[in-house]
Formats: structure tokens, C-alpha cells, sequence
């Protein structure tokens, strides 16, 4: 453990490294995270963590490198730095880095991304939140839940050879609940904040409850075409894939259906979607990137046409583009995906489906081909029929086994009301609402006569 | 040397603080990592983490606990906090945690290296990776995208239990990775793989990368531009080694995990379609064998104790098409009234044990590969995936292939393009009526747990025979 203040002995780093290397950035951060675990009603395990590290990027002649400090003594960081030496020597020069950022900045505190009510929450009453929503989700006619709580309370410092020198506090808190009415009736939600005026854990419960009794007695789907009403959960995950296919190292990894798109349509005329580390409460919003150049909102999608790929300071040199704020030194990537709001509420979008599914949430989305686009996914949870505007019953056992880029041209409306969802699924935060699209391919197994039933 | 004194500490505070048990696991793992992308060395690294977890039970609950922080001051902070948040959480724990009773056994094991990690440079790892690249650009197919990376760790693990276990382990690993997307006709296709294995460099000398990814991206191009369409109606489908082995990882490994069954992944990666009083219950054929085995030499997922201290052994899942074992830590295996099986793994120091795969294959059977074929009048052979996909429940699941071809007449003839295999777990089992002898393991990162973990693992099996299945669009 360092002997020393912690800021003190990331200048010390910051200033030994600054003597062998052509660029340095210095990151360290503190955290404390808490978790609850619930299965079926019950506390199943806690965890604590209490950890501090720093990571170090350099660079000399174009050769880079990082790694990890923990012990942070004069004698380790010397060490460390001799290490890199050696190691940076034997590199191959990577000819697509420029350099990092200059400079200094101002950077603009970020709203609603810390509070100290967090920072403060008792034992007993993280217990309590675990217990009104389970409860909540009993109430409303489910048998069991699961699922997690989690806070986490960090500080960061960042500090380059370029001249940044940022720091930040940050917090949050998310609650994940999947609440059981049968074992094949369920419904999952989540509230997710960096404030607790934002935080609903009763409330996510109600709703993963209401939505497990209403999915009672699924009948097996049908394959076929169909138009499907998304809820955020389920969603989430194919605009988190925009926005990962939106990175410049994907396209040029071939991992991106957007490579060699810019300025053309890629989605309907309704579907803006928006990178915004700044979104106050955004579960990821931070006032730095990995260079410290500060973050900004970069539109990705307007109005369905691909508008930025986002970039650091030596992607964007390359192509002849300003950084957009999304370092990664090496893999420029999101941080929060904001969906521009649609006009319509959840009864309405109901009207305009007419006829199809509305599906509650999605799992195992799983890409054969990451430039056409081609995936599978399965619904998970609630699955409803929905018949002239009105939700008749339940389904299960479908698979949704289609293309990207089709499901962001089939995209007809959208919900005014969004939410942040960030979750196993989901793990860059997507904000959205809900929204429907037509057209969706489901398929099923192909099943044969039930085989011979127990042997004992 | 590992950090015994702070460990046995952390264990000894937490029982004088009032834990009935604990447990602690000191961990110091050292890894290098690098990568090319479309021939440009990308990023490497090097680190070197050294941390403590430590579980411990405390009216009926259990609290795990870690920290980075190697010092007494800080961990006796942290087994406070976790007795005050025990504590707190007493009110919600209705059924006390308990644990099964196991032997205890104090031992140190070491996986040897040949040629050790340390003693391979920096430039030759870049030249490795290198050398991929030149083989892919003469094997003359057009391969617009390549990412290539490569890997190395040697993990040390010091683990102590208040009921006396004492375990000390040294495993070093080695692992390459890659994604390439060929492109013709107009048309692209791409293959992620990777190969995992515990040891040293020497790993690689079988491996022979450079002839396996030029030959992939020769395979990819060859199903793009000579495939034909997979034929209609029921057929026998042969699946290679590679698709016996994703099957046998994601339907029977996963769904026999003991708590998944109780419901512990329920809100993460789903629960099971088995219930506990299903062992004895048909799921496949007399053909189906499944092991799990974390004792396979130099595999991806080898260990001689878990990470509860408990000795592994081979795990009999299904035989002979009957569901006989589940996967079970000790929490677990003393809910059903059983002896844990060793099947508790944890990713790093940070992430609580829980119940996991190691090493997932079928057992061989009597069929020379070729007696797999004979007889097939129309059948598909499916060598590889390009997806894979299944529900949380583990009941349907999809595979599509990468490479396929067409059986007519008992003989493997022309490739087919894009067949897709998309059948219940039940069926799958079920409709086996021959296996292999040649068994082949595939490298995978299976993912579980919230925070989620990534184990290595190694899946696989030989070729095996389906009558009668319906391929999908």
C-alpha cells in the first residue's frame, strides 16, 4: 500500500515515467462496491470489494504498453517503470498511434453522477431495499424473485504527460430483479441510478412481478414473421451493439455492419441515437476519457443516417476527424447510449402493433457475422400475444433469429417515456424506450415425438 | 511466495469476529497480453495482481469479501464490514448456508511448464503473432480483417479453510485468439476461435497456428463459393467434434449445474429445465456418455482442488443417456444430501467460488469416424459453427455451421453453404445412435456469475451421429 498520499504518488509516477517515455497516462482509482444476492425471496450471499489500482499507458516511439500498479512505493513504482522499459524496447511499433492528447482542459462536472446519500447507506438499509422489492414483486402476484443490489462508491485521478489533470467522484446504485409467478411465467426489471432520488427498487419489483403473473400458462410460439413491441430491457441490448459497431476500431476490425456507411441510412428515419458520456446520471457518464480529453455528446445516428464514428486523438488523426472523447487509448468505445424519445405511450404503441408480440426482454444475443449483421437471440420472460391493440395471452420457446441492420430499418415507433438499463445483458448503459418493429423473423426447434420418459 | 500470514489472518479474525466458518484465497496472478489488428501491433501489457478473497458464513449467511489492499489494517476493515453486513442481512436468510462435510487435505501442485512463460521475449511474442499474419496473407484468400491475440499467465493460489484445508497451486497458462473475416462473391464470413490451454510456450508446437488460420480463411472462402443449399426434410446429421462439444457445454454442463437447479443464476445466466429429483431421468440415448473433468492434463480448465478446497474427480453427467450427476459445490451437494464433486471455480481473487465447468466432452464410442457415415443416403456433416445459440433454461438450442457438407451415399461430398441445426435438448441427446473414438477438445470462455466471470474451458468429444433431424432457415 502506498506510504505516501495517493495523489502524491501518482505524480511521483507520472513524473519517473515522463523521464523514459515519449507519452504517459496516469489513472488510478479507489473503489468500494457492495452486493446482495437474493434467490427465491432470500439473501444467498454478500459481497464486499475495497480495491486500488492505477493503470499506466506509455509510449516511446510509437511502441505502447500498459499495465497495472497496485503497490504504489517508490520502490515498486521504480520497479514497475524498469520493467516497462524492457518490455517497450522488445515491442513492435504500433504505426497507427500518434499521440495522446494535449493538454490542459477545463472539464465540466457531470450532474447527478455522485451522491454522498450512497456513500452513506447502511447495512440495514440496503437489506430493506432487497426486501420491499421482493415483496413489492410477491405483492403483485409472484412466487419467488432473484436477483442483485449493488452500490459502488470511486474517486478517480487522471493525469498525462500531455498536460491533463482531471479527477472525479462517482456513484451508483442498481437493483436487478427476475420475479418468478411460475417457472415458466417471469418478469425482469431494474432500476438503475447514480442518485438515489432516482432509485426504485419497489417499484422495478411491482413491475417484474406484475409482468410474471401476467405471463401464466405460455403456449409454445409459432416461426414465422412477426411484428414485435420491445420493452427497454429487451432492446437495450441492439442498440448497445449500434453504438459498439459505431466504434472506429470495429469497423477496422471487421467487427461492424456500419463499416463504410457514414452519411448513409443504416435505420428508419426515427432512430437517433446519441453516444453522451456528459447525461447527468448517466451510469456511465464521466467527465474524461482514457487520454483526459473531456467527454461530449457525439451523435451516432440522426434520424437513421450514421453521422460519427467515434474516435480518439490518434484514430481521429488518421482520419482526418477530431476526437470524439471516447478513449480507449487503442479501442475508442461508448459509454452511454442515449436514444432519442419517440411520441408515443406504451397503449398507443399497443394500437399501432395491432397485431404481434410484445416482448419483455431478450437473452444469449449471439452474432454469426458481426459485418452483415446476422444474429441470434432468445426472448426471455414475459412474451405476449397481442390482438387488435390488446394483450390475449403468453408464448415461449421462440427464438428470434435475424439481422441487425433489418431490425433498424423495420423500426417504426418509439415510446416518449425511456429508461436506463445497464444489466448482465446490457453492459455499456443504454437509455431507451419502447419500441417497435416490424417484420421480425422467429423461429423455433424443430421438435420430433416426445421420446421415452423416465427410467429409475 | 504466496501471502500466507495475511490469509490465515483473515480467517482467523473472522472466527474470532463470530463466523462459524471461513475461508480465504490469496491469489498473484502475472499475465502478458498482445494483439494485431490487420497486421499492426495494437496494445501489450503486462501485470501483475496481487489480492485476497475471503468468504465466511455468519448467522446462517454468507459474506465474501476482497480486497487489493495486502495489508492486516485493511483486511481486518474489510472482515468487519462484512460481519456488520452479515449481520444486516440475517433478517432475509430464512435457510441457514450450510456447507457438506469433506475431507480436508493439504497439498501444493504445480502445473510444468517446458518451455516457461518468462523465458519467452516480448519480440518473439510479437513475432508469433506476426508469422500469423504472413501465413493468412500467402494463403492467397481475400481477408479484408484480422485480429489475432495472444496470451500468457502464471497464477498462483494460496487457499486456507478454518476446517483445515491448505492449498497451494502454481498454474501457468497460454492461450492465442482469433477473428478474421473473408470476404468473395461479394459476400463475407468469419471465424472467431481460440486455443487455451495450462503449461508453457510448448503449448503452441501443437497448436500450429499459422497452418490452422490460413487454413480457416481457406475453408471460409471455399463455403462461400462452392455451398450449396442443405437439404430439406429429415436428415442424419454427423456432427465433428466441434459441435459435439459446444452441445455437450451448453446442454448438459451448464443445465447440470447444482445451482443453477437452485436458482441461485436465476436473475443472470438462467436456471435449468433439471429439478434435483431428476437424476435417473432419460434424456438421450444409450450412446450419450457426458463427463465433466478438471483432472485432463494440460487442458483449459484443469485443476486438482476447487476452489473450496475439495479433490476434483471426473463428474458423470449423463450415461448412457440418463441424467446421473449434477455439478455441485459444497453449498450445493449438502442440499441434495450429497459429497461436493469439486466444482467450484472463481475467475480471480475479486470473484466469489461458484459452481463451473472445467472440461465438458462426450465419452468415445466404438465408430471408427468413416462407420459414421456409411448408410447415410442424404445427411449433412457439420465440422464447425459460425453461431451458436440456446435459452437460459437450456432446453432449445441452434447451431449454425461454418463449415458443412453434404453426405450422399455414405461419402462426404459437396460443401454446403449455411446448415442450421435447430433442435431441443431432449432431441439432440436423443437421436444420437453412434459416437466416435477420436476425441478432440475445443477452447472456450464460459461466462456466469454477477459480476460476471469468464472461466477457460475446454469442450469436445468425437463425432457423433443424429438420425433423423429437421434443419432450419
Amino acid at each position: 500500500m502506498a506510504k505516501e498520499p495517493f495523489e502524491e504518488a501518482l505524480n511521483y509516477l507520472l513524473k519517473g515515467a515522463e523521464k523514459k517515455f515519449d507519452d504517459v497516462v496516469v489513472q488510478g482509482s479507489r473503489t468500494q462496491a457492495r452486493q446482495i444476492k437474493f434467490t427465491n425471496n432470500e439473501i444467498s450471499t454478500g459481497r464486499t470489494w475495497m480495491d486500488q489500482s492505477v493503470s499506466l499507458f506509455v509510449a516511446k516511439d510509437r511502441r505502447v504498453a500498459v499495465t497495472t500498479l497496485r503497490e504504489l512505493d517508490r520502490k515498486c513504482v521504480d520497479q514497475t517503470l524498469e520493467k516497462l522499459v524492457k518490455f517497450i524496447r522488445k515491442s513492435q511499433p504500433n504505426e497507427e498511434y500518434w499521440k495522446i492528447a494535449d493538454g490542459p482542459f477545463v472539464y465540466r462536472d457531470v450532474q447527478n453522477s455522485y451522491d454522498p446519500a450512497i456513500a452513506r447507506l447502511t447495512p440495514e438499509e440496503l437489506v430493506g431495499f432487497v426486501e420491499s422489492g421482493v415483496n413489492a414483486a410477491l405483492a403483485k402476484g409472484a412466487a419467488r424473485a432473484s436477483g442483485v443490489l449493488q452500490t459502488s462508491m470511486s474517486s478517480e485521478v487522471l493525469k498525462t504527460s500531455g498536460g491533463a489533470h482531471a479527477h472525479q467522484k462517482g456513484t451508483a446504485v442498481t437493483f436487478s430483479i427476475r420475479a418468478f409467478a411460475e417457472k415458466d411465467a417471469s418478469g425482469h426489471k431494474l432500476s438503475c441510478a447514480r442518485a438515489m432520488q432516482h432509485f426504485r427498487p419497489a417499484d422495478a419489483g411491482a413491475r417484474a412481478g406484475e409482468t410474471a403473473r401476467q405471463a401464466l400458462h405460455p403456449k409454445p410460439g409459432k416461426a414465422g414473421k412477426c411484428d414485435i413491441l420491445f420493452e427497454p430491457l429487451a432492446i437495450a441490448g441492439f442498440y448497445e451493439s449500434v453504438a459498439d459497431a459505431a466504434s472506429i476500431f470495429s469497423v477496422e476490425a471487421g467487427l461492424s455492419f456500419l463499416e463504410g456507411r457514414l452519411n448513409k441510412r443504416v435505420a428508419s428515419d426515427i432512430v437517433t441515437i446519441f453516444d453522451d458520456a456528459t447525461l447527468p446520471g448517466g451510469m456511465a457518464s464521466t467527465k474524461f476519457d482514457a487520454e483526459g480529453v473531456p467527454t461530449q455528446k457525439t451523435t451516432l445516428l440522426r434520424f437513421g443516417i450514421l453521422r460519427n464514428y467515434m474516435h480518439n486523438t490518434s484514430t481521429a488523426k488518421r482520419y482526418k476527424v477530431r476526437t470524439t472523447g471516447n478513449a480507449g487509448i487503442i479501442h475508442p468505445h461508448p459509454w452511454n447510449v442515449v436514444v432519442d424519445k419517440g411520441n408515443l405511450n406504451v397503449w398507443e404503441l399497443l394500437q399501432e402493433l395491432k397485431n404481434g408480440l410484445y416482448v419483455t426482454n431478450l437473452w444469449y444475443t449471439r452474432f454469426q457475422n458481426y459485418k452483415t449483421g446476422d444474429f441470434s437471440t432468445i426472448p426471455r420472460d414475459a412474451i405476449f400475444t397481442v390482438e387488435n391493440g390488446e394483450i390475449t395471452g403468453s408464448l415461449k420457446d421462440i427464438r428470434i433469429s435475424d439481422n441487425l441492420p433489418n431490425i433498424l430499418m423495420n423500426i417504426e415507433a418509439m415510446s416518449e417515456a425511456r429508461e436506463q438499463i445497464l444489466g448482465w445483458e446490457v453492459e455499456t448503459p443504454v437509455k431507451c424506450g419502447h419500441t417497435l418493429v416490424r417484420s421480425v423473423n422467429i423461429t423455433r426447434s424443430t421438435e420430433k415425438p416426445e421420446p421415452a420418459g423416465k427410467v429409475k | 511466495m504466496p501471502n500466507q500470514e495475511l490469509a490465515d489472518f483473515a480467517v482467523k479474525l473472522a472466527l474470532q469476529l463470530g463466523a462459524t466458518y471461513a475461508e480465504a484465497r490469496w491469489e498473484r496472478e502475472v499475465a502478458n497480453g498482445f494483439s494485431l489488428k490487420n497486421g499492426v501491433p495494437q496494445l501489450a501489457g503486462f501485470d501483475d495482481v496481487e489480492g485476497l478473497g475471503l468468504r465466511l458464513f455468519f448467522h446462517g449467511g454468507v459474506e465474501y469479501l476482497s480486497t487489493d489492499y495486502m495489508d492486516k489494517r485493511h483486511v481486518t476493515e474489510l472482515v468487519e464490514k462484512g460481519i456488520r453486513n452479515a449481520n444486516a442481512s440475517a433478517k432475509m436468510v430464512k435457510e441457514p448456508v450450510l456447507l457438506s462435510q469433506e475431507e480436508r487435505h493439504r497439498r501444493s501442485y504445480e502445473v510444468k511448464q517446458k518451455r516457461k512463460i518468462g523465458n519467452v521475449d516480448v519480440d518473439e511474442k510479437f513475432e508469433i503473432l506476426a508469422d500469423v499474419e504472413k501465413a493468412v496473407k500467402a494463403s492467397g484468400v481475400p481477408v479484408p480483417a484480422r485480429y489475432f491475440s495472444l496470451g500468457d499467465s502464471v497464477t498462483e493460489r494460496y487457499f486456507t479453510s478454518s476446517d483445515g484445508a491448505r492449498i497451494r497451486s502454481i498454474i501457468p497458462r497460454v492461450y492465442f485468439a482469433f477473428i478474421i473475416t473473408v470476404a468473395g462473391g461479394g459476400e463475407t464470413r468469419q471465424r472467431h476461435f481460440q486455443l487455451d490451454q495450462t503449461g508453457g510456450y510448448e503449448r503452441l508446437d501443437g497448436w500450429k497456428i499459422n497452418e490452422a488460420v490460413a487454413g480457416e480463411a481457406k475453408t471460409l472462402l471455399k463455403m462461400m463459393q462452392e455451398g450449396v443449399a442443405a437439404p430439406e426434410g429429415p436428415v442424419d446429421v454427423v456432427c465433428a467434434p466441434e459441435v459435439v462439444g459446444i452441445a455437450c457445454h451448453e446442454s448438459v454442463g451448464h443445465p447440470y449445474e447444482a445451482d443453477r437447479i437452485f436458482g441461485r443464476e436465476g436473475a443472470q445466466a438462467g436456471e435449468s429445465f433439471l429439478t434435483q429429483d431428476d437424476i435417473g431421468m432419460r434424456i438421450g440415448s444409450e450412446a450419450a456418455t457426458v463427463v465433466d473433468d478438471p483432472t485432463i492434463e494440460g487442458s483449459a480448465g484443469y485443476y486438482l482442488y476447487d476452489e473450496e478446497g475439495v479433490q476434483a474427480r471426473r463428474k458423470m453427467l449423463m450415461t448412457n443417456g440418463v441424467v446421473t450427476e449434477f455439478l455441485h459445490n459444497r453449498e450445493s451437494a449438502y442440499k441434495m444430501g450429497l459429497n461436493s464433486n469439486g466444482s467450484a471455480r472463481a475467475m480471480d481473487y475479486e470473484s466469489e467460488a461458484i459452481v463451473r465447468m472445467s472440461n465438458t466432452f462426450l465419452l468415445p464410442g466404438d465408430y471408427k469416424d468413416e462407420e459414421l457415415f456409411e448408410g447415410i443416403k442424404k445427411g449433412v456433416y457439420i465440422k464447425s459453427f459460425m453461431e451458436w445459440n440456446i435459452d437460459d433454461k437450456r432446453i432449445n438450442q441452434k447451431y449454425v455451421s461454418s463449415e458443412a457438407y453434404l453426405i450422399e451415399k455414405g461419402r462426404i461430398t459437396k460443401p454446403v453453404k449455411r446448415a442450421v441445426l435447430e433442435t431441443t435438448t431432449k432431441d439432440f441427446w436423443s437421436s444420437m445412435d453412434a459416437v466416435g473414438k477420436k476425441v478432440e477438445y475445443f477452447a472456450g470462455s464460459c461466462g456466469k456469475g454477477e459480476p460476471m466471470q469468464d472461466a477457460p474451458v475446454w469442450m469436445g468429444g468425437p463425432a457423433a451421429r443424429l438420425r433423423g433431424m429437421r434443419l432450419g432457415v
